[in-house]
């Protein structure tokens, strides 16, 4: 008897020394997280990250960036973020104090062409993307790709992106080769795996896909065709879907990030729209719901 | 007490027919495979993980750079123990099956293996090859068990007693031992095959993605009180019946309202008013899955409280860890919980009064709801004190719950002590009756 007695008694001291501990252990951090995550919710800023194509590095949207700055006058901070193949992350640049709409650049050491470097690189953004919510506090921001990095995006959203709070709000490829250099009979690898896993793409999402053209055909390097096969990805999937296609001056593959027309779309379309101002005491539309994917 | 006797005695009679005999014995054949698992799942998904419980509350990614190394090694441990559990359950079954008809039949557990094995391995795709390893894991062991009994019986059947232990036949013989079984073999395999191909065709067609969407869209909808009561019910009485693959489902259940409710307590810093406070996440496994489905941690407490058998506490100490961490398999198998009528009325009905009691906690404003995220591998007494945003009330009501739970399953522990009883008694007397 004197021995079920005692048995009872390390029962109960087990138990609430595991209960006691984790507890404390679990008090500590759920308060942590949910002020975290209040902040967030009440963080104005929502960046505009940024991804390069192929061959090119943190610098190539920095005409870009200029132009925009000297258009709408708001000071927008560029920064860049650089990731190396061994997974150091370098930035230079940095966020001015209460922008709220700063300017990210994530670029790459391995910026190489093919399906199998998308893959690696949207991993790689992935870890930036990261490490970049967790300094700033941000809970929506737009994306904008330039040729490979659209399709480094279209990866990341289907494989990687999967945040409770954070909202992508736009996204926004220029001259992103969907099906490579393909005709559009000829469907890639890449661009079959893109329709399978669509719908795990964000649902609120409001897409823009910019073709160049100088030749009715191709902006030089990416046909058109090739492009426009952004459809089969985005459209019926996103909450919007919009196609344009711009010719004339600087409507060659890489002069495109500086094109006048180019640079309108992403003042007009990208940037300024409305906050998703935090539904201070108003019910949720169905649009706003920052936190449904 | 009279008709207490009458209940022991239908107890016993049930715990001696054939199937339950053969089940009962593969799980507890396989409970040191279920439970190094258990421990090795914990080590992966609740401490070395960062999404895990112990990995948060710790901020194990801070301070410990090679946790996805970590996480990944014990990962793998827990993939071929209670991630493979069903294959396994079909070798074991069937193998007891034959010997149940006192046969020894060698082949045999490899054979239903791979009947089982072969049921559910699939390749074929309309779009891309992939493999569910989902069917061979410990949710599927029901099925797993009842294929090997079956490839028992078929063997009991069509199969001859062949033997390789004996050294001293000459190798034509072993050889020809072998081909006397080919019969069943090919009889079993030519049903698995049958199953296999039924299967395939329903992948070929994308069936089975169109009901997994349906499935999907319906639950995605709104809840409302009755079904989140049907569903905490589904999911315990399949966990008895030993096919846990519902709970898997619930975790994604009415996302939507999750995040309407987590958006609404984060702009307004309160989760009193949130519009869904009743969800089934909340109630399910903020008060329904103490230390696992049915209550695990409070059977786990009332057989170290009052069992008198030193088997059944020995088990409950060794899978105490697991259980406390919400992984309830261990006791489950170890105490044979499962098809085990005696647990199957707390195991079902406990959940479901703890989250009336909760829900009316809730409804007269004594807590909050639950609606803050609370990392994998939460214990279950602590999942409502995180999921409000740490209100030591919460935690103060989940215990009294439990401390109802634990009183509650006591009976029901000393029932299965006189059966226990019961059948040792018997088992001393046949064999004392054999000796004479």
């Amino acid at each position: 008897m004197d021995n079920t007695r005692r048995r009872r008694w390390w029962v109960l001291i087990c138990l609430f020394l595991a209960i006691g501990i984790c507890a404390a252990l679990a008090g500590r951090w759920t308060n942590r997280n949910v002020d975290q995550m209040e902040t967030r919710q009440r963080s104005p800023m929502s960046p505009v990250i940024m991804i390069p194509g192929s061959s090119a590095s943190v610098n190539r949207f920095d005409t870009l960036v200029k132009k925009l700055n000297a258009l709408d006058h708001q000071d927008h901070s560029l920064l860049k973020v650089k990731v190396y193949n061994s997974g150091r992350i370098v930035y230079t640049g940095k966020i001015r104090p209460r922008d709220r709409e700063p300017f990210i650049v994530v670029g790459f050491e391995n910026n190489h062409d093919g399906y199998s470097n998308i893959k690696l690189q949207a991993k790689m953004f992935s870890r930036a993307f990261n490490q970049l919510k967790s300094r700033y506090a941000f809970n929506n921001f737009k994306g904008i790709g330039h040729s490979n990095g659209g399709l480094i995006y279209t990866y990341y959203l289907e494989h990687y992106f999967n945040e409770r709070q954070i909202k992508i709000t736009r996204l926004l490829t220029i001259a992103s080769p969907f099906n490579f250099a393909e005709p559009i009979n000829r469907k890639t690898e890449m661009l079959r795996d893109f329709e399978k896993n669509r719908d795990k793409l964000p649902k609120n999402m409001i897409v823009y896909s910019i073709a160049g053209s100088e030749n009715y055909v191709e902006d030089g390097l990416v046909p058109v065709s090739s492009v426009e096969a952004g459809k089969y990805i985005y459209q019926g999937v996103v909450k919007s879907y919009t196609q344009v296609t711009v010719t004339g001056k600087l409507a060659q593959h890489s002069a495109l990030p500086q094109n006048k027309q180019v640079i309108l779309l992403i003042q007009r379309h990208v940037l300024k729209h409305r906050q998703p101002q935090q539904n201070r005491g108003m019910p949720t539309t169905g649009n706003n719901n920052k936190l449904s994917r | 007490m009279a008709n207490s006797e009458k209940i022991v005695d239908a107890l016993v009679r049930f715990r001696q027919l054939s199937f339950i005999q053969i089940i009962q014995r593969t799980m507890v054949t396989l409970f040191p495979v279920a439970l190094i698992g258990s421990f090795a799942g914990i080590l992966s998904f609740v401490c070395f993980s960062p999404d895990g419980f112990l990995g948060s509350v710790l901020y194990i990614k801070h301070w410990l750079p090679q946790y996805r190394f970590l996480q990944n090694l014990f990962g793998d441990v827990s993939v071929v123990t209670v991630g493979f559990l069903a294959p396994y359950a079909a070798f074991v079954s069937a193998q007891l099956t034959v010997r149940q008809h006192h046969r020894e039949i060698p082949s045999i557990g490899i054979i239903a293996m791979a009947c089982y094995v072969l049921g559910f391995y699939h390749s074929i795709r309309p779009a891309g090859n992939t493999v569910d390893m989902r069917y061979y894991t410990a949710n599927w062991f029901i099925v797993g068990v009842v294929v090997g009994y079956l490839v028992g019986l078929i063997f009991v059947k069509f199969g001859h007693q062949t033997s390789i232990n004996n050294f001293d036949t000459k190798s034509n013989d072993i050889l020809k031992s072998t081909f006397t079984n080919l019969t069943p073999i090919l009889l079993a395999l030519l049903v698995a095959f049958l199953f296999h191909l039924c299967y395939a065709l329903a992948r070929q067609t994308g069936l089975d993605v169109m009901i997994n969407q349906a499935v999907t869209a319906a639950v995605d909808s709104h809840s409302n009180y009755a079904t989140t009561m049907l569903m905490a019910i589904l999911a315990t009485v399949l966990t008895w019946l030993g096919f846990a693959e519902s709970i898997s489902i619930s975790n994604e259940m009415f996302k939507s309202e999750l995040f309407a409710n987590l958006n609404y307590a984060l702009t307004h810093k309160t989760s009193l008013n949130v519009p869904y406070p009743f969800t089934p996440a909340a109630l399910y496994n903020g008060f329904g899955q103490f230390g696992g489905v049915g209550l695990a941690l409070a059977l786990l407490i009332a057989i170290l409280w009052v069992s008198h058998h030193q088997n059944q506490r020995t088990v409950a100490k060794t899978s105490a860890i697991p259980v406390f961490f919400n992984t309830n398999l261990p006791l489950t198998m170890g105490c044979v919980v499962m098809l085990n009528p005696i647990y199957v009325l707390p195991f079902v009905l406990l959940p479901l009064l703890n989250m009336v009691l909760a829900s009316g906690l809730i409804m007269f404003h004594i807590i909050s709801p639950l609606v803050y995220p609370a990392p994998y591998g939460t214990p279950g007494v602590l999942a409502a004190l995180v999921e409000t945003d740490g209100s030591w009330w919460a935690l103060l009501w989940s215990l009294v719950l439990l401390a109802i739970d634990v009183l509650a399953y006591i009976p029901f522990v000393k029932l299965a002590d006189r059966v226990e009883d019961r059948l040792a008694g018997q088992r001393k007397a046949g064999e004392a009756h054999g000796q004479h």
